[in-house]
């Protein structure tokens, strides 16, 4: 078993009934990986499924087809246990778009970024905890100051600075991080996408990086997936998927963008890609690890 | 700002002085009767959530016609036509069937189209569109841009367009004005603003961007945070999180320095005294590197 994959998904769908006629297939056959230390980047417009692969990857939800290896061990599935879902969660970590949903207002910082340690019951690093928090709100960019006061007294940039500080303290192999900058303002956007680098960087985590904004997923990722649909219409590494898009739903994403240079923009013609077109159902390789729906 | 000229807030806000006039008439003293009667039918708005907008209980249609028939002695029928008629001018496919649905069957880039229909019911000659394309997709983005584009040449409305993505304002607008901390420190035509930037301010918003951190692999943002409006800072708001703020920063507002005819900024480093810095962020050069894919 390929064991450099962090995180394998296999042929995976996820279908939800919603009812005798209506079955939405948010992942409809997927298949990828994520090596170790990669951050791989992952796009498409709403609805696609981005978030779905999240949940699915984070074992919220249990696919209905297909199978998800975490470290080249089985994690989706039923028999799946209580034990090895802790065990799960323990090396991954999720953060969220809305970081004022995902912090208990009641909680003080503190409380939030410890509550991991006390539900996994990790004893070894509660008990230099003070250290690891300071040496945390460091990492993160907050002073510790910050440690007594509650989610509701602090602006966007600085939760989310908090979510991503309770996303590290166990040390995860792996994170994964759903739209988390869609929600800030520009300025503080590229305040979180350098301190997202530099942890990266520095903690040698993997990283699933979920966004709609390709100029952002360009910046951090070393490899981009495009869904559509509920499918993956293109993967590549990210500058080859930048210099030579192939699937015409990739080309109108990437000309869609907007590019700070007004005469350019103004004569710009963006493509659009009518998505009710029915996509391919095999992936072929053009070039070594780039890979598009015909 | 937009919610001023609307007469929107708060009873405890008011204007200190100054005074604003929509079409040449000074609505700073407008009542609240007067407004009414000039929201819709002069000037519109568009807001960043489409769904705290429109009313989750009612179908998209009647929410148009409504609008419609608020400020236009027209019958029912013509009202419907019109409502019709302005979703598909939006790129609402299939308008008709779509007409009874209720907010909650479009997506969130349908739902901002008919927005924008309901807004534009009533021939406003001015649009307010505020934050109207961040909560969207970078494609359904990019169609709304160019459908407030088509509008502005079908019917002549002018769009004030309120956002913090520097990349829709390059695509859209004709004359830039960047605010911080409740005041205009630049204003300019678009090509002012992006290729020749004058306020500290100006430079980081745009070094901040990260379509220009490609090359580099290192994006630049502004430390810090914006000033609490509560209690100002004296001087410079923005003199804190400037890495070129000058002394007299700490201590002078810096007023608006005339650049050209059209191009305006408030910094001290346009004073004669100021010492020469070279602005950290050069789009001209750039200009003409972008790649049309």
């Amino acid at each position: 078993m390929d064991t450099d994959m962090i995180i394998e998904l296999r042929d995976v769908r996820q279908y939800f009934r919603i009812n005798d006629r209506l079955t939405i297939k948010a992942i409809d056959g997927i298949s990828f990986g994520i090596q170790r230390g990669e951050v791989f980047g992952l796009v498409g417009e709403t609805g696609c499924g981005k978030s779905t692969v999240a949940r699915v990857i984070s074992g919220i939800y249990h696919p209905t087809e297909g199978e998800v290896l975490f470290q080249g061990e089985r994690i989706s599935g039923r028999h799946h246990s209580k034990v090895q879902a802790q065990n799960l969660q323990h090396e991954m970590q999720l953060i969220f778009q809305d970081s004022a949903a995902s912090l208990n207002p009641r909680m003080t910082v503190e409380q939030v970024i410890l509550e991991p340690l006390r539900i996994h019951g990790r004893k070894d690093i509660r008990a230099n905890s003070k250290a690891r928090l300071e040496s945390l709100m460091h990492d993160v960019g907050l002073s510790t100051s910050f440690l007594s006061k509650r989610p509701g007294e602090l602006s966007g940039g600085q939760r989310q600075r908090v979510a991503i500080a309770r996303s590290l303290i166990l040390n995860p192999k792996l994170i994964v991080a759903d739209e988390p900058i869609a929600s800030l303002d520009i300025s503080i956007q590229a305040q979180i996408m350098t301190l997202f680098q530099r942890l990266q960087r520095e903690n040698g985590f993997s990283f699933l990086f979920i966004a709609h904004d390709l100029s952002v997923v360009r910046f951090i990722s070393d490899r981009i997936g495009v869904m559509l649909h509920g499918k993956l219409v293109e993967i590549a590494p990210t500058e080859e998927l930048f210099t030579n898009p192939i699937h015409p739903y990739t080309r109108a994403l990437l000309s869609a963008i907007p590019i700070p240079d007004p005469i350019f923009e103004r004569s710009k013609t963006i493509q659009y890609y009518d998505t009710k077109m029915p996509l391919g159902t095999t992936m072929v390789e053009h070039s070594p690890g780039h890979l598009a729906l015909e | 700002m937009c919610q001023s000229v609307m007469h929107l807030l708060p009873p405890y806000a008011y204007i200190k002085h100054g005074t604003m006039s929509v079409c040449g008439q000074d609505i700073t003293n407008y009542t609240e009767k007067q407004m009414r009667k000039l929201r819709g039918s002069v000037v519109s708005m568009v807001f960043q959530d489409p769904l705290a907008t429109l009313n989750p209980t009612i179908p998209i249609g009647k929410q148009i016609t409504e609008a419609i028939l608020k400020h236009q002695k027209v019958s029912k029928a013509a009202a419907k036509a019109r409502a019709l008629e302005l979703l598909e001018l939006v790129g609402i496919e299939d308008a008709a069937n779509r007409f009874d649905l209720q907010p909650h069957f479009f997506s969130g880039g349908m739902r901002q189209r008919c927005v924008i229909a309901a807004a534009l019911a009533t021939n406003a000659r001015l649009l307010f569109a505020d934050e109207a394309t961040t909560a969207l997709d970078v494609t359904v983005k990019a169609k709304i841009l160019d459908l407030l584009l088509d509008i502005r040449k079908e019917t002549g409305v002018s769009i004030v367009f309120v956002t913090h993505d520097l990349g829709s304002v390059a695509r859209i607008a004709d004359r830039v004005a960047v605010m911080y901390a409740g005041k205009i420190v630049e204003l300019g035509t678009a090509e002012d603003i992006f290729y020749d930037p004058r306020h500290p301010y100006t430079w980081g918003l745009l070094s901040s961007l990260p379509a220009l951190a490609i090359e580099t692999g290192m994006l630049r943002y502004i430390p810090g945070m914006p000033p609490p409006l509560l209690y100002p800072p004296p001087g410079d708001a923005f003199a804190v999180r400037n890495e070129y703020a000058l002394a007299i920063d700490y201590e002078q507002m810096p007023p608006m320095f005339q650049i050209s005819d059209t191009h305006f900024a408030a910094t001290w480093l346009l004073d004669e005294r100021a010492p020469k810095i070279e602005p950290p962020i050069k789009l001209r050069e750039r200009s003409g590197k972008w790649t049309q894919i």
